[in-house]
C-alpha cells in the first residue's frame, strides 16, 4: 500500500471514528437540555483532524485548550478573550464546583464547569477511539455501546434513534469489518492481501436492512419503564394529570389515540372495593373516535359538587333502583375517583370539593385552592340500577339533536364496509334496545375471540375497528367495546366508550352484607354505554368471556327476578367459552392468522421486497449453509448423547469433509481415510475418532463412555473444515 | 478373557520371532500366523531361495510344536506322507508306521513337484483333519498346520496343483524378494550361526489351541458380513473371471479376517481386515478367462478390482 492510499485510509477511517462520536451527541438535544451541541461537535473534529494531521501532542493540546478555554469564556463569561479576567471567573467557578464535585453535590455544580468537565470526556474519548481504531484496531465494544445507547435513548426517550440506527448498521459493520480485515493483514502478515472483503459486506449490510426496514416492528415490550419501574419498586405513583409524560410510546398509556397492540399482565394492586353488588368501576369516558382510538372531545368545563352529586344526571325515573354504598381504599391513591354509576353522592374526610371534567366525566378530588388531593379512601352512595328489557324495547328514537350528534361521531374515513356490517347485523330488528343487543353479541358468534399476545395495531392506513371486525378478529376489551361502539354509531344510536375497572376478585365477605373486592391491573376494562331516550346511559358488555354486571329483567319475569344476567344464556356461555379455549389451544390458527395478517399488512411494494429478500437470504444460507451447519449440528450433539447422534455426527462429517475437498472413495474403509485427513490436518484426531466410530458400527459397542472425547474430536475435526 | 489377555502378547511374539528370521517381511509373518490361527493352511508361491523354508522353521520353531518336512518329489508316493501299515512278523500283526503328516506344523515343500496321487493325500488330509490307512481313520494331531510351497508352475518338471486343490489352502501368498537393504542384512547375517537356531519357542502347542477357538469369538458383524458376501458375488460376475469364488472362499475370508482381527488385538473385524486379507485369500479361488490371462491380467489384479468396486459399510 502506497502513502497515498494510507493516507486516505487513515482519514477514512477518522471520518467513521468522528460519526461514531457524532452519533453520541446528536441524541443529547432531545434527552438533555444541553444547548450548542455544535460546539462539542466542532471539539471533536478538531481533536481528531488534529491528530489526524500529526500535529505534535503538546502543540495539540495547546490548540484544544485554547479552544476550550475561548468556547467556554464566549459561552458563559463573555469578556474579551484576552483581557484575561474571565481566567479569573473561570478559576473561581472551577475551585468551587470542584468542591462540590468532592462532596458529590452533583447538582450544584454549574454549567461552565460541566461544560469543561465535558470537553476534558471528549478529549479523552477521542484518544480512546484513536487508540481502539489504529492501534488495537478493535472497536466491538464502542460499538455496541453505542448501539445500547442509542436503544436505551429509542426506547424510552422522545429520541427518534430509527435513523440513527441504520446509520449504525451500516458505517458500524464496516468499521467492524473493515478493522478485522486489517487486523487479519497485520496477523498474518499478508502483502497482498484479498480485497474483496466490502462485498459480501456490502451484500449483508444491505439485506439485512432491507429486512430490518421492510419486517414489522414489535411494539415495545415493556410499557413506559418508569411507572413501571416504579410500581415494582413499590414507589410512589408520581403521575399528574395533565401533565402527559416526556416519553409517550404508541400502544400504551393514559392516553387511548392510539389502541392495539399487546398488552401484559399485571397483577399490581389498584384499590380494594367495599359493596354490596358486584359492578364496574368507571374512571371515564370518551366520545370521539379517530379511526385510531379514542380521544375526549376538547371541553373545559369543569362541574363541582361538595358531597351530593348533583352535576352528573343518571337514569330517569322509569329505572328501577336500589341505593347501596361503598367503600373504596386504594392501595397507591390516584388522583382520580373511581365510581360506579348511577353515583348520588362521595363522601371524603376533610373538606374536599370533587370536580367533574364535563368532557370525560372523570372526577377529581381537590381542595378549597384547587390542588389535587389524592383520597386514600372514600365511600360512596348510589343507584345500582335494574333495566327493564320491555321497557328498553320501547323507547322512542333519541330526539335530543346535540347529545345524537356528540355520541354518534365517527371519522369520515371509515371503511364502507363497517357501517355495511352494521346495517347487517341490525337488519330486521324493531327497536334500539334488539339492535344494540344484536350488536352485542355478534361478537360471540362470528369467529371473534379474546386476545392479549398477538393483538394488532392498525397501520397509517388501516381502521382500528375495520383492523378488528374484519382481518385480525381477536383483541381485548378495548377491541370488542370500540367495535361495538362504532358499530351502533354506524346505525344512529349513540354510544360511548367508558373506561375504568371490573369488579375485582371477592377476598372477603363481611358480616353487615358487603364483600370486598380486589381490584389489580389487570381489572382495568373498557366496556359500551348506549344512551337510551327516557332512561339514560345503560351499560353493554361486548367483551368475550365478560358479562355485563348489570340487572336486566324481562317484564314475564320479574315476580322472580333472575340475578343471571340474560343477554347470555349460561348453557351458551359455557360453550362459547369452550369453543373459545378450543381456539386458543390451537396454536396453528394463531400461527396462521398471523401471518395471514401480516401478509395483509404489506403493501404490494413491501411485499415484493420482504419476499425478495427473504429468497435472497435463503439462498445465501443456504450457499453459505457449509459455515452455519456444523456448528448447529455440535449443537445437537451436546443435547442428545446417543449412539444414534453420533452415526450421525459421524456421517455428516465425512459429507462435511467431502464437500471440503478430502474426497473418499467409497472403496476407501474409514481408518484409511482417517489416516489420509489426518495426514492433511497434520493431526490425529480423525483416526481417534474413527476408531470409536468402528466399534460403535462394526462392533455395535456402547460409546457411553467416551462420549466427552467424541465430542471433542469432532468438534476439533469440524472447526478445522471451517475455518 | 484372563487367559486370552495373557496370550495376546505371544502373538506378537511369534510375529517378532519370525522376523528375525526373514527380514523385512513382516506381512508375510503376519498372515503366517493369521493362518495358524484361523486353522488353515499357507500356499507360498515363489521362486526358490527366498527364504520359504526358512518362513516355516521359524514359525514351526516359535511354537514349541511337532514339525515335520516333507519335500516332494516326482517319485513320492502317498504312503510316504501319510505312512503305512507294516507287517511285524513278532506279533503277526499289522503296525501303522505313522509317515511325516502327522506332526503339528508341517512343510510340504515344492508340493507341485509331486505326483497329482502323492498331492492329492495331503490335500485331504488338510482338508478332513484325519487319514484314511487300510480302513482305519486316524486323527492328526490339533493343530495341525500345512505350509506348501511351490515353485511358479511356468517352470519345468511340476505337476501343477488342480484349481479345485487350491481352495484347500486358506492363503496364498509370495514372498517375493527383498529389498535392496534388507538384502544386504541378509548378506551380514549370514556369516554368523544361523538365527534359526537361535530363537526360542514362546508359545505351546495347548496355548495355540485356546488361541484358535479364541479367534472364533471374534465379532463380525452383519454389515461386514455383507461386505465380504458382496466382495465374493462380485467375483462371480466380474467380466475377466471364468470361475468365481466359492461360499467356501467367503468363510475363508471371514475366519482369515477374524484372526487378522485378533493378530492386532481386536475383537471385532473392520473392513480393513477384509481388505487386506482379499488378496490372500481370493486370488487362488478366481479361475480366469483365457483371453484375460492373454491379456496379462492376473487374479491379484481382479480381487484389487473387486475391492475397489465394492463400497465400505460405513453406517448401520
Amino acid at each position: 500500500m502506497n502513502g497515498t492510499q494510507r493516507t486516505i485510509k487513515v482519514f477514512f477511517l477518522n471520518l467513521l471514528a468522528f460519526w461514531l462520536l457524532w452519533e453520541w451527541l446528536v441524541p443529547l438535544k432531545t434527552v438533555s437540555d444541553t444547548g450548542n451541541i455544535y460546539v462539542f461537535t466542532v471539539f471533536v473534529a478538531g481533536c481528531l483532524g488534529l491528530s489526524f494531521l500529526g500535529v505534535r501532542f503538546w502543540l495539540g493540546a495547546l490548540i484544544k485548550s485554547i479552544y476550550i478555554f475561548y468556547m467556554l469564556n464566549m459561552l458563559f463569561f463573555q469578556k474579551p478573550f484576552f483581557s484575561l479576567n474571565w481566567v479569573v471567573d473561570l478559576t473561581n467557578t472551577v475551585v468551587h464546583n470542584f468542591y462540590f464535585l468532592m462532596n458529590l453535590q452533583f447538582a450544584e455544580m454549574m454549567d461552565s464547569f460541566r461544560s469543561l468537565l465535558f470537553f476534558l470526556l471528549l478529549w479523552v474519548s477521542v484518544y480512546l477511539l484513536r487508540y481502539w481504531l489504529f492501534v488495537e484496531k478493535r472497536l466491538f465494544l464502542f460499538y455496541a455501546m453505542t448501539v445500547g445507547y442509542v436503544a436505551v435513548l429509542d426506547t424510552f426517550t422522545a429520541y427518534q434513534g430509527k435513523g440513527a440506527i441504520m446509520r449504525l448498521v451500516v458505517g458500524g459493520f464496516l468499521l467492524l469489518s473493515w478493522l478485522h480485515y486489517e487486523r487479519l493483514v497485520e496477523k498474518e502478515k499478508l502483502l497482498s492481501a484479498n480485497r474483496t472483503w466490502w462485498k459480501p459486506f456490502i451484500f449483508f449490510a444491505s439485506v439485512s436492512l432491507l429486512i430490518g426496514y421492510t419486517a414489522p416492528k414489535l411494539q415495545p415490550q415493556w410499557p413506559d419503564p418508569v411507572p413501571f419501574i416504579k410500581s415494582y419498586t413499590g414507589g410512589g405513583e408520581e403521575e399528574e394529570e395533565g401533565k402527559e409524560p416526556v416519553v409517550k410510546k404508541i400502544g400504551y398509556g393514559t392516553n387511548d389515540s392510539r389502541l392495539g397492540g399487546p398488552f401484559v399482565a399485571d397483577d399490581t394492586v389498584v384499590f380494594y372495593a367495599e359493596a354490596k353488588k358486584r359492578h364496574y368501576w368507571r374512571v371515564e369516558t370518551k366520545d370521539i373516535y379517530t379511526g385510531k382510538g379514542w380521544e375526549a372531545s376538547e371541553s373545559v368545563e369543569i362541574r363541582t359538587f361538595e358531597r351530593e352529586n348533583d352535576v352528573l344526571k343518571w337514569f330517569e325515573e322509569s329505572v328501577d333502583n336500589e341505593t347501596l354504598t361503598a367503600k373504596v381504599i386504594f392501595k397507591r391513591p390516584y388522583s382520580h375517583l373511581v365510581y360506579p354509576i348511577g353515583l348520588t353522592a362521595l363522601i371524603a374526610f376533610g373538606g374536599v370539593v370533587f370536580r367533574l371534567h364535563a368532557a370525560n366525566e372523570k372526577i377529581y378530588a381537590t381542595d378549597r385552592e384547587s390542588h389535587v388531593v389524592r383520597l386514600g379512601e372514600y365511600e360512596m352512595t348510589y343507584e345500582y340500577p335494574s333495566f327493564s328489557v320491555e321497557k328498553l324495547r320501547q323507547v322512542p328514537v333519541v330526539q335530543d339533536s346535540e347529545l345524537l350528534q356528540r355520541y354518534t361521531q365517527l371519522p369520515s374515513d371509515l371503511p364502507e364496509r363497517v357501517k355495511e356490517l352494521a346495517q347487517q347485523i341490525t337488519k330486521g330488528k324493531g327497536n334500539q334496545y334488539d339492535k344494540v343487543k344484536a350488536i352485542e353479541q355478534y361478537f360471540s358468534f362470528n369467529g371473534y375471540f379474546y386476545e392479549t399476545k398477538e393483538v394488532a395495531v392498525p397501520s397509517e392506513q388501516e381502521d382500528y375497528v375495520d383492523q378488528f371486525l374484519f382481518e385480525t378478529k381477536k383483541g381485548y376489551c378495548d377491541n370488542f367495546s370500540t367495535s361495538m361502539t362504532v358499530l351502533l354509531r354506524s346505525v344512529g344510536i349513540p354510544a360511548r366508550w367508558v373506561k375504568g375497572y371490573t369488579s375485582g376478585q371477592l377476598v372477603n365477605s363481611e358480616e353487615n352484607g358487603m364483600n370486598v373486592y380486589e381490584i389489580t391491573n389487570n381489572n382495568a376494562h373498557s366496556w359500551v354505554e348506549v344512551y337510551f331516550q327516557g332512561i339514560g346511559w345503560v351499560p353493554f358488555e361486548p367483551t368475550k368471556g365478560f358479562t355485563n354486571p348489570y340487572r336486566f329483567t324481562e317484564q314475564s319475569l320479574q315476580a322472580a327476578p333472575t340475578p343471571m344476567p340474560q343477554n347470555v344464556q349460561p348453557e351458551q356461555q359455557r360453550k362459547l367459552f369452550n369453543e373459545e379455549k378450543k381456539r386458543v389451544s390451537t396454536p396453528s390458527t394463531g400461527l396462521l392468522q398471523s401471518i395471514k395478517t401480516f401478509f395483509a399488512s404489506l403493501s404490494l411494494k413491501n411485499m415484493v421486497l420482504f419476499l425478495g429478500s427473504l429468497a435472497a437470504s435463503v439462498y445465501v444460507l443456504y450457499k453459505a449453509r457449509r459455515k452455519w451447519w456444523p456448528f448447529l449440528t455440535i449443537l445437537s450433539f451436546k443435547i442428545f448423547r446417543s449412539e444414534q447422534t453420533f452415526i450421525k455426527a459421524y456421517l455428516s462429517l465425512l459429507k462435511h469433509l467431502d464437500d471440503y475437498g478430502l474426497k473418499r472413495r467409497k472403496a476407501q474403509s474409514l481408518r484409511d481415510y482417517a489416516a489420509y485427513v489426518d495426514e492433511w490436518f497434520a493431526s490425529d484426531e480423525m483416526s481417534r475418532l474413527t476408531l470409536l466410530y468402528e466399534k460403535a458400527i462394526y462392533r455395535k459397542t456402547p460409546i457411553e463412555k467416551e462420549w466427552d472425547k467424541v465430542k471433542e474430536l469432532w468438534e476439533n475435526l469440524i472447526k478445522k473444515t471451517v475455518s | 478373557m484372563e487367559k486370552h489377555e495373557k496370550l495376546r502378547p505371544i502373538i506378537a511374539q511369534v510375529i517378532e520371532n519370525i522376523e528375525k528370521v526373514i527380514i523385512g517381511k513382516r506381512d508375510i509373518a503376519t498372515l503366517s500366523v493369521v493362518a495358524l490361527l484361523a486353522e488353515g493352511h499357507v500356499l507360498l508361491e515363489d521362486v526358490p531361495g527366498v527364504g520359504k523354508t526358512m518362513l516355516v522353521r521359524a514359525l514351526a520353531r516359535s511354537v514349541s510344536a511337532n514339525f515335520k518336512r516333507i519335500q516332494f518329489t516326482p517319485d513320492l508316493l502317498p504312503s510316504d506322507v501319510t505312512g503305512v501299515s507294516i507287517y511285524n512278523p513278532k506279533n503277526m500283526q499289522f503296525e501303522y508306521k505313522p509317515g511325516p503328516i502327522m506332526g503339528n506344523i508341517i512343510l510340504a515343500d515344492e508340493i507341485n513337484r509331486t505326483s497329482p496321487k502323492t498331492q492329492s493325500a495331503l490335500l485331504e488330509a488338510m482338508e478332513e483333519g484325519n487319514i484314511t490307512i487300510d480302513g482305519t481313520t486316524r486323527p492328526l494331531p490339533r493343530p495341525f498346520f500345512v505350509m506348501a510351497t511351490q515353485n511358479p508352475i511356468e517352470y519345468e518338471g511340476t505337476y501343477p496343483l488342480p484349481e479345485a486343490q487350491l481352495d484347500r489352502f486358506l492363503l496364498k501368498m509370495r514372498m517375493g524378494y527383498p529389498a535392496i537393504l534388507e538384502e544386504i542384512e541378509i548378506l551380514s547375517r549370514a556369516k554368523k550361526i544361523p538365527p534359526i537356531q537361535e530363537l526360542q519357542p514362546v508359545i505351546t502347542v495347548e496355548e495355540l489351541n485356546v488361541l484358535q477357538q479364541k479367534v472364533k469369538d471374534v465379532y463380525v458383524d452383519d454389515t461386514i458380513k455383507r461386505y465380504i458376501v458382496e466382495i465374493v458375488q462380485r467375483s462371480r460376475t466380474f467380466s475377466s473371471v471364468y470361475l468365481g469364488v466359492s461360499p467356501r472362499g467367503s468363510i475363508a475370508l471371514m475366519k482369515a479376517a477374524q484372526a487378522y482381527a485378533f493378530v492386532h488385538d481386536r475383537d471385532f473385524v473392520i473392513p480393513d481386515d477384509v481388505q487386506f486379507l482379499a488378496p490372500y485369500v481370493l486370488s487362488h479361488r478366481i479361475i480366469l478367462k483365457s483371453e484375460a490371462k492373454f491379456d496379462g491380467v492376473t487374479a491379484e489384479d481382479v480381487v484389487a478390482g473387486i475391492l475397489e468396486r465394492t463400497s465400505v459399510p460405513i453406517q448401520r
